[in-house]
């Protein structure tokens, strides 16, 4: 059963499992706040685009083709918009997507990352991401997180020095933490990673303020007709 | 020679000490042991955090609870999974 490709559900506590589809996800998947559904980026070896798929693994569709290679999804928190990292050589931007197929607008587009993993805050106005540390040249690999804001681009500094690697964000639902991955220096030594967290909560107090336990980044700012 | 190693130990403590005082927040560490490891991602209660690591276990999605007090294997020998993703409900990961 391990040798089988495609995209798996595990139970945490009994350790069960199914397959829900032969596709292979090339970024995601992301579970709807309701439980109910699955987004994620699969690829048929011409393009890459999102798809929905249901939990019991039936009713599977396209949403949307976002140009570049497609990191991660998360759902906006009232589940009308999957949020998208599309990134190519040059550039990486945020879209949002309608769930109902309507459409899809660019939010954003990062300034200089270097990582390939992005995380939302979960009221919906920040997007954390990896970008090389102040002062340093970025083929050194040494990596600091930063926040951008999905309305006016603000830049605000979360993490890092001059002497570690920081990447893999994920927001937790109170909006007071980030958990990362940190090792020292640039040059990826094996077995030196570990898991970091980060107490946020001063220096992003809108955040706290404006996140709850509900499931999701509260909400992509609104489409365009 | 002793001095020489008393010498790289206190670089590399106030090394850690500048990297640490950079950053605007408390930084915890969760880990101890040494492996690679990749996506960390919060569960929706804030309980746990599952990664994908490798180990001398093997490659595998671990799960370790938030204060880093319990990491246990989640996934088959067999398995090659990719970043762990939690159910809303924190009970599942796909």
């Amino acid at each position: 059963m391990g040798d089988e490709p495609g995209m798996y559900v595990h139970a945490v506590e009994s350790g069960a499992r199914r397959r829900l589809t032969e596709l292979l996800t090339a970024g995601g998947p992301a579970w709807s706040p309701d439980g109910e559904t699955f987004a994620f980026a699969s690829s048929d070896g011409a393009s890459t685009g999102v798809f929905l798929i249901a939990v019991d693994g039936t009713d599977l569709r396209p949403l949307a083709s976002p140009a570049g290679a497609l990191r991660r999804l998360a759902w906006s928190r009232d589940g009308s918009t999957v949020l998208v990292h599309a990134q190519d050589d040059a550039e990486t931007h945020m879209w949002a997507v309608r769930a109902d197929g309507s459409g899809m607008e660019r939010l954003i587009q990062l300034d200089a990352p270097t990582g390939r993993d992005t995380a939302w805050s979960p009221d919906g106005e920040w997007i954390v991401y990896a970008r090389s540390s102040p002062g340093t040249p970025s083929h050194q690999g040494l990596t600091s997180l930063y926040a951008a804001n999905v309305h006016g681009g603000q830049l605000v500094r979360v993490t890092g020095g001059h002497q570690v690697f920081d990447d893999h964000p994920s927001w937790s639902r109170d909006g007071r933490k980030i958990a990362f991955i940190r090792r020292p220096g640039g040059d990826r030594p094996v077995g030196t990673t570990h898991i970091a967290v980060i107490d946020v909560s001063e220096l992003f107090p809108d955040v706290v303020a404006n996140s709850d336990t509900a499931a999701g980044p509260k909400g992509a700012p609104p489409l365009r007709p | 020679m002793l001095y020489d190693r008393l010498r790289i130990i206190l670089c590399a403590c106030l090394l850690a000490g500048a990297a640490a005082a950079e950053d605007p927040g408390p930084v915890r560490q969760l880990t101890r042991r040494s492996m690679d490891i990749g996506w960390p991602r919060w569960s929706p209660d804030g309980s746990s955090i599952a990664f994908w690591g490798i180990a001398s276990g093997g490659l595998g999605i671990r799960v370790i609870t938030a204060d880093g007090a319990d990491m246990r294997l989640l996934t088959n020998p067999l398995d090659r999974p990719g970043m762990p993703v939690w159910s809303p409900d924190s009970l599942s990961i796909t």
